[in-house]
């Protein structure tokens, strides 16, 4: 036989899996310049207040980086769903489940860096566009001193956070991929035990056993210990990246 | 390319080709026969299938190999041949002949006379093929 | 290097494959026929690692294939299904698979799809269904994959281009021989360029062999209708048909046919010859006994 017989092993392939997704993948850049775009557009209508007298008017605008923050998670969201939805066509290239799932979660990572990066310079460009426009741009008295060391624990803070809706999505995403219709019954079928569920507590308890949406996400958003929170973080994402290598591990390639 | 016609296995085709070549002089005896590969090409099919009517006679005789060489024709093929060719062919159509031949209600000194025509009409031709 | 076991898989209750067994050891260009809904795809993509068996094996190079890395980049498959980046000109689909098998031959790739007069800037979705299967086609042999699966290469080809594609595996073949499985419902012209045979039916293999050993398992007796009769009360028939008042003509096995021992004189007036291959294949997977004439005779 003619045809040499390669063999490369898993990470070799996995690297050159990531660097292929990247390239055919570069729209996801663009895609995020355009929803921070939208973002920087609704910054600037986060709040008016004004008034004054006849002499003078003043007004109040606040600028707020939030939307921002919100289009870049629904962006990270998206790229991480659509990750989990290739998995028919790219086992036609050269792959596997466990090259598959490396490159997936380099790109994630890869994304939830760069969504970091572009978030952490959000807040001087929304300054410098806010001192285009209006006459006196102050830091609202919260963020205090911004320094290059805060800017690198918004950094960080930014990029861990994209990495766990991108986790989560992704781990969405393969479970629906493998399960499909069973899936999509079993998410219906469990909210719907949440919701049954919590009236009845509601019932049962009283009231200090109410289920509550915040908590969720004061669960990290509050937590002022460092260690303690970086190692909620960590495990969330292990957790959320375990499950999608469970869903993914035997995933057949059958539309 | 050539075109290939019936239900027969093709190696057979193939190999009925071959010896028609060796017949009508295309190939003499101790020359080169075609290659698995050429005969792939000139009838656009599998090397391994020509190679199976080569073998077919390879295995009469007809053909021989040379280590490394590749494929001869036997200094005796055409002997080989017409013997055999006399003894297959010829009944066939001998028995094609006579089955028309009575078919038509056709006599046998008839048929014998027709067939003496036929011999001495290409006599000439008859002798240089020998 | 392809093994399967009793290779068995099952879908949302069908089996789609009942314990399949064969080997193919030596370069060689097989034909996979039968009918659609065989199970050939099945097949195809449990040799390539997509799907894990229910029951039995599929070895490839010695080792299952499923989810397997050296199974992966050893082995290329193509069929109609099969989806690719979206918004990529062909051109850079070429590239892609070309950075991931390594023995990937580009200027072949590139010279076909000139050939072929595929527009190598234009996106995959945007080509008809025929210029889409020339080019999977062109993707796959020019990756020169030690083993290559086709699953019906030619739908949707034009004949003249199904002709050339036909010669163009043959001719890649002698090139730089390897294994390549073709799977067709049709044999038609593809039958010249094959040395073997894997005949699959209702999810088993049927037959694995040459060619020539379908033709041999049938023969086509001729004759009239009073010496044909009395043998078609003793055989099974695969298919009866009459050519006139005076003549008829069955399909019966071979060897059951040598078995019957007749008179000689019954067999210098009868006919008995081989049937084409395409038949043969009908033969053994045809459901109902007879054909379509008993339905129009009787």
């Amino acid at each position: 036989m003619n045809s040499t017989i390669h063999n490369e092993s898993q990470m070799e392939i996995a690297l050159k899996q990531t660097k292929d997704k990247l390239i055919n993948n570069s729209g996801a850049f663009l895609y995020l310049i355009l929803m921070q775009m939208v973002g920087y557009f609704f910054a600037f209508n986060a709040g008016m207040s004004g008034g004054g007298t006849d002499e003078v008017f003043v007004s109040v605008r606040s600028i707020s980086a939030i939307p921002l923050h919100v289009l870049t998670i629904a962006w990270i969201l998206v790229m991480a769903l659509n990750l989990a939805g290739e998995k028919s066509r790219e086992y036609y290239l050269v792959s596997n489940n466990f090259t598959a799932y490396f490159s997936d979660i380099a790109l994630i990572e890869i994304y939830s860096v760069i969504g970091g990066l572009t978030l952490v310079f959000a807040g001087p460009f929304l300054q410098v566009l806010g001192s285009l426009f209006f006459d006196n741009v102050h830091l609202h008295s919260d963020f205090g001193d911004v320094g290059i060391g805060n800017q690198l624990i918004l950094f960080l803070i930014s990029t861990v956070y994209l990495l766990m809706f991108g986790a989560a999505a992704y781990a969405f995403g393969i479970l629906r991929t493998r399960f499909n219709l069973r899936f999509i019954l079993g998410t219906i079928g469990t909210i719907a035990v949440l919701i049954a569920g919590s009236i009845i507590a509601l019932r049962i308890g009283g009231p200090q056993l109410n289920f509550d949406p915040e908590s969720l996400v004061g669960f990290y958003l509050f937590e002022h210990r460092p260690v303690i929170w970086l190692g909620k973080v960590v495990l969330t994402v292990a957790g959320l990246y375990g499950i999608s290598y469970l869903g993914i591990r035997n995933l057949e390639v059958n539309e | 390319m050539k075109q290939l016609e019936g239900t027969e296995p093709i190696y057979i085709q193939i190999g009925d080709w071959l010896e028609n070549e060796i017949l009508s002089g295309r190939v003499k005896p101790e020359e080169k026969i075609y290659s698995q590969y050429k005969l792939s090409e000139i009838f656009g099919i599998n090397p391994a299938t020509a190679l199976k009517g080569l073998n077919l006679l390879v295995e009469k005789g007809i053909v021989y190999k040379k280590r490394g060489l590749g494929m001869f024709v036997s200094s005796e093929a055409l002997k080989l041949l017409k013997k055999e060719r006399r003894g297959q062919v010829m009944t066939e159509q001998v028995r094609a002949l006579v089955e028309e031949a009575k078919r038509l209600d056709v006599p046998i000194e008839e048929l014998i006379k027709m067939i003496e025509k036929e011999m001495n009409k290409g006599g000439k031709r008859n002798d240089s093929m020998r | 290097m392809i093994r399967c076991d009793e290779l068995t898989k099952y879908f949302n209750g069908t089996r789609a494959l009942k314990k399949c067994s064969f080997e193919i050891t030596e370069p060689t260009l097989t034909g996979v026929i039968g009918v659609n809904g065989a199970g050939k795809t099945t097949l195809f993509k449990s040799l390539a690692g997509f799907l894990k068996p229910t029951g039995g094996s599929a070895f490839v190079f010695n080792e299952p294939a499923f989810q397997n890395i050296n199974v992966a980049q050893n082995v290329m498959l193509i069929e109609e299904g099969m989806q690719f980046y979206p918004k990529t000109s062909l051109y850079e689909l070429i590239d892609s698979y070309q950075r991931f098998y390594k023995s990937y031959d580009v200027t072949l790739a590139q010279g076909l799809l000139n050939y072929f007069n595929l527009p190598g800037d234009a996106h995959y979705n945007q080509l008809s269904k025929g210029m889409a299967s020339t080019f999977r086609l062109i993707l796959a042999l020019a990756a020169r994959a030690p083993i290559t699966l086709l699953d019906e290469p030619t739908t949707g080809m034009d004949p003249s281009v199904r002709k050339d594609v036909y010669e163009l595996i043959l001719k890649d073949y002698i090139k730089s021989p390897r294994m390549i499985l073709i799977s067709s419902h049709y044999l038609g012209e593809m039958e010249k360029i094959l040395d073997q045979i894997l005949l699959i039916d209702e999810g088993r293999v049927l037959e694995h062999g040459a060619l020539e050993e379908f033709q041999h398992l049938f023969v086509a007796i001729k004759g009239s209708p009073e010496l044909i009769t009395p043998i078609e009360e003793k055989l099974h028939v695969f298919e009866g048909k009459d050519f006139g008042p005076g003549i008829r003509q069955i399909v019966v096995k071979r060897e059951e046919f040598k078995n019957l021992h007749l008179w000689d004189e019954v067999k210098e007036s009868i006919t008995v010859n081989s049937i084409s291959p395409e038949d043969s294949f009908i033969y053994l997977t045809r459901r109902k006994g007879g054909g379509i004439h008993e339905l129009y005779d009787s």
